[in-house]
């Protein structure tokens, strides 16, 4: 009984230390932000930032397989320097590591009617990102760019895996400005933000055990890194990634303020078929939200169709979700979001194009401020 | 409630007697016809189809070698070799191994680290993907195969090797540099050949080799990545009796030359502890594309040095020098570590040394250098009565 006692007591006194420490502890840190002067080179900035607080590279893509089915892949390694961070007053830092890395990877399978997702976080040497050159990995998923550019990214979970090289067949696309930096809202910083819009994709889809190879494939890479709070003045966003037939990529993305209006510095980058780019802001792109669908988990709506319109360029697009439910639902980054693979058809100009795309959706469920 | 476990333990007992009868019958009664395919056969060895999982031989491999150098200057040398083996008619301690799995896939995987001094390999046994729990598989229209977390998958025209054990965690790509050749007679490699009156009998594997690849890749040591390039090489066999009666081992060296040069030297070894004479040859690939089989009689096998296993008192050659006069050839083969012995007890239950060997002599008169790996077995036992197996029917191989 004493010895409970005593027990009980040092606990207490290590977490009123806890508190205090963590309470009192202001570290005056100032982490990296865009500089015009800073311009992006390659391969070199594939790699880590490790002077911004939060860094992610966001991989999704669609897979033609050998076995005549298709399957969408996200793959995202997220970086997060934790000096400011707290959870129940505890600097994070001091629980989960600094810097600490996350992953989540999803698979949406319509031949079975399935989305799968898994997650995982850790700190060095568990996890980690090298900079100068892209390598990334959280325990076994791992991204890692050779000398010829290819991308090798492989990940599995229960009954899933993917061993896929990516080749990119168009140089990095810069969002934002010309150099790359990106405005995240009104009241919000800018980041650095780019794409590898196309990639080729080789390998295998694991699926039940079972390897099958990859006929062919579109790949898509998003890296962003910055040292701003997104979730401080928005509700949730929007991202579009499109993928044309014809050889036209598209990026867009909208920013809800928790006042439920569109916020102006809501963006998008247009590439044609032959590589010119064309950045547009919002009063240049509308979206529309032409399908719901709810989730019984988060209560969420998520829209599961769009329509999305550039009139300057003539582009007219309808986005529709290969399946409604894909929700992640995620333990440790707190937050409950849609990442779908989508089915995209409509018009550019008079002609008719078709292709495939991925939708992010956040803060449907409840304001992203107060998931974060 | 009662009812439902009292019901559940009577079917637990069932599934047991079944099971104990259907072991007993099929190891009392019942001989399990395999026949599978081998040299004697006389199989067309096709390309890609045999880099790919071929089906009805008893034991087939896929074997990475190669010579790693990290950003910082720091050495590796890197064995990563995935085994598919049939099981049918083979037994262990009585009961047919194919209850466990058939195939069977098995897997080694070693580094020789040079800044360390330290070797360090681990090896692996997975049932087969399509049989409960089972984590191994090859494909037959790829060159894919996996044995846990452990593989080697061709995309495009790339190997990716991917293996990691405790300490060490490797991923690489390996490029071809030379094409994909088939040793012997097309693919055909006789290792024993018997002649009574007129009735050949032949022992030994379909041969596919690649001498010659760029690596490319990273190399986790203690969890902190390394950038890597380097050489590899890579064998890939299939047989079902590859070794003949007295023979009990081999010994194969895979040299890389830095003038380009690539250099196999295969000996294959008899119990009385000579070399067999009539197949034990090398082979030499040229730098322009060309290649010579040079046979045992015009070879010198100098053995220079040794090195005792304290662990299995099996003895080694760690240190050798290879003539071969009509190609003005003089090399000295030398171990960069003594101890580079492996026992497969996990998986092919054999005891065998493989090695990163650093290589000095003249070709022509000039000096010459280059990189090699050697595999020794039969030391420690002969490989006749344990490789692979556990399992083995004795004189199948």
């Amino acid at each position: 009984m004493r010895k409970n006692i005593r027990i009980l007591l040092a606990l207490t006194g290590m977490l009123a230390y806890l508190a205090l420490v963590g309470g009192c502890a202001t570290t005056r840190l100032h982490y990296a932000t865009p500089s015009p002067q800073e311009k992006l080179t390659f391969p070199r900035d594939h790699g880590a930032h490790k002077d911004f607080q939060t860094e992610w590279w966001y991989f999704t893509g669609h897979l033609e397989l050998t076995d005549g089915t298709n399957t969408g892949f996200e793959l995202v390694f997220f970086r997060r320097r934790t000096e400011k961070d707290r959870m129940w007053g505890i600097p994070v830092k001091w629980i989960a590591g600094n810097p600490l890395y996350l992953a989540h990877f999803a698979i949406t399978d319509p031949s079975k009617n399935r989305f799968v997702y898994s997650e995982d976080k850790g700190k060095s040497p568990y996890a980690g990102a090298k900079a100068g050159k892209m390598l990334v990995w959280c325990g076994p998923w791992i991204a890692d760019m050779f000398e010829d550019g290819t991308i090798l990214l492989s990940s599995s979970m229960r009954d899933y895996a993917i061993n896929l090289v990516l080749t990119p067949k168009r140089p990095p696309v810069l969002h934002g400005d010309k150099n790359g930096i990106s405005r995240k809202g009104e009241q919000g910083g800018s980041g650095y933000y780019y794409s590898l819009t196309r990639m080729g994709v080789q390998g295998y889809l694991r699926k039940d055990k079972k390897y099958i190879k990859v006929k062919k494939g579109l790949a898509w890479m998003d890296h962003e890194f910055f040292s701003l709070d997104l979730a401080k003045n928005l509700a949730g966003w929007d991202w579009f990634s499109v993928q044309l037939d014809d050889g036209t990529d598209m990026m867009a993305f909208l920013l809800h303020r928790p006042d439920g209006t569109i916020d102006p510095y809501s963006s998008g980058t247009l590439v044609s078929p032959d590589g010119s780019i064309y950045r547009f802001t919002r009063d240049a792109f509308s979206v529309e939200e032409m399908a719901y669908w709810k989730s019984h988990k988060s209560k969420g709506k998520y829209p599961v169709k769009w329509r999305i319109k550039i009139p300057k360029e003539n582009i007219d697009l309808e986005l529709s979700a290969v399946m409604p439910n894909q929700e992640l639902i995620t333990k440790y980054t707190h937050i409950n979001y849609w990442e779908g693979e989508m089915h995209v058809s409509g018009k550019r100009g008079d002609k008719k194009v078709k292709g495939k795309g991925y939708v992010e959706i956040t803060g449907r469920d409840k304001p992203i401020y107060k998931s974060m | 409630m009662m009812d439902k476990t009292f019901h559940e333990s009577r079917k637990i007992r069932h599934t047991w007697f079944l099971v104990l009868a259907l072991v007993l019958l099929a190891t009392g009664c019942t001989t399990i016809p395999t026949h599978y395919k081998s040299i004697e056969d006389w199989e067309n060895v096709e390309l890609p189809s045999y880099l790919y999982l071929v089906d009805n031989f008893r034991t087939q491999w896929w074997y990475y070698t190669g010579h790693l150098m990290g950003e910082d200057g720091t050495k590796f040398g890197f064995e990563l070799c995935f085994f598919v083996r049939r099981t049918g008619g083979d037994r262990y301690m009585g009961i047919p191994v194919r209850y466990y799995s058939n195939p069977a896939h098995l897997a080694h995987f070693a580094i020789t680290d040079l800044s360390k001094k330290k070797f360090t390999y681990d090896d692996r046994r997975n049932k087969d993907a399509f049989t409960k729990n089972g984590n191994g598989g090859a494909l037959k229209n790829s060159l894919c195969v996996w044995n846990g977390d452990w593989s080697v998958e061709q995309i495009g025209g790339k190997y990716y090797l991917k293996a990691s054990m405790k300490g060490y965690r490797l991923l690489l790509a390996l490029s071809p540099e030379t094409p994909v050749i088939r040793l012997g007679d097309e693919g055909r490699f006789v290792k024993q050949r018997i002649k009574t009156f007129d009735v050949v009998e032949e022992r030994g594997t379909y041969y596919i080799t690649i001498p010659r690849l760029k690596a490319e890749g990273v190399l986790f040591v203690d969890g902190k990545p390394l950038d890597v390039t380097g050489s590899a090489w890579f064998d890939r066999e299939i047989g079902t009796r590859q070794l003949g009666e007295n023979q009990i081992g081999w010994d194969w060296f895979a040299i890389q030359l830095d003038d380009g040069t690539d250099l196999m030297v295969y000996l294959i070894k008899n119990e009385d502890a000579t070399y067999d004479k009539k197949t034990s040859r090398a082979i030499l690939f040229r730098s322009d594309g060309s290649m010579e089989e040079i046979p045992y009689k015009d070879m010198e096998i100098i053995p220079k040095d040794n090195w005792i296993s304290p662990r299995t008192s099996a003895e080694y050659i760690t240190s050798w020098e290879i003539k071969i006069k009509r190609e003005k050839l003089d090399l000295k083969v030398s171990a960069v570590m003594q101890d580079q012995e492996i026992d497969s007890h996990k998986s092919t239950k054999v005891i065998y040394w493989e090695g990163k060997m650093d290589v000095v002599g003249t070709r022509d008169g000039k000096p010459v250098k280059g990189m090699a790996y050697l595999e020794m077995c039969g030391n420690a036992h002969p490989v006749r009565h344990l490789s692979f197996n556990m399992y083995s029917r004795e004189g199948e191989r």
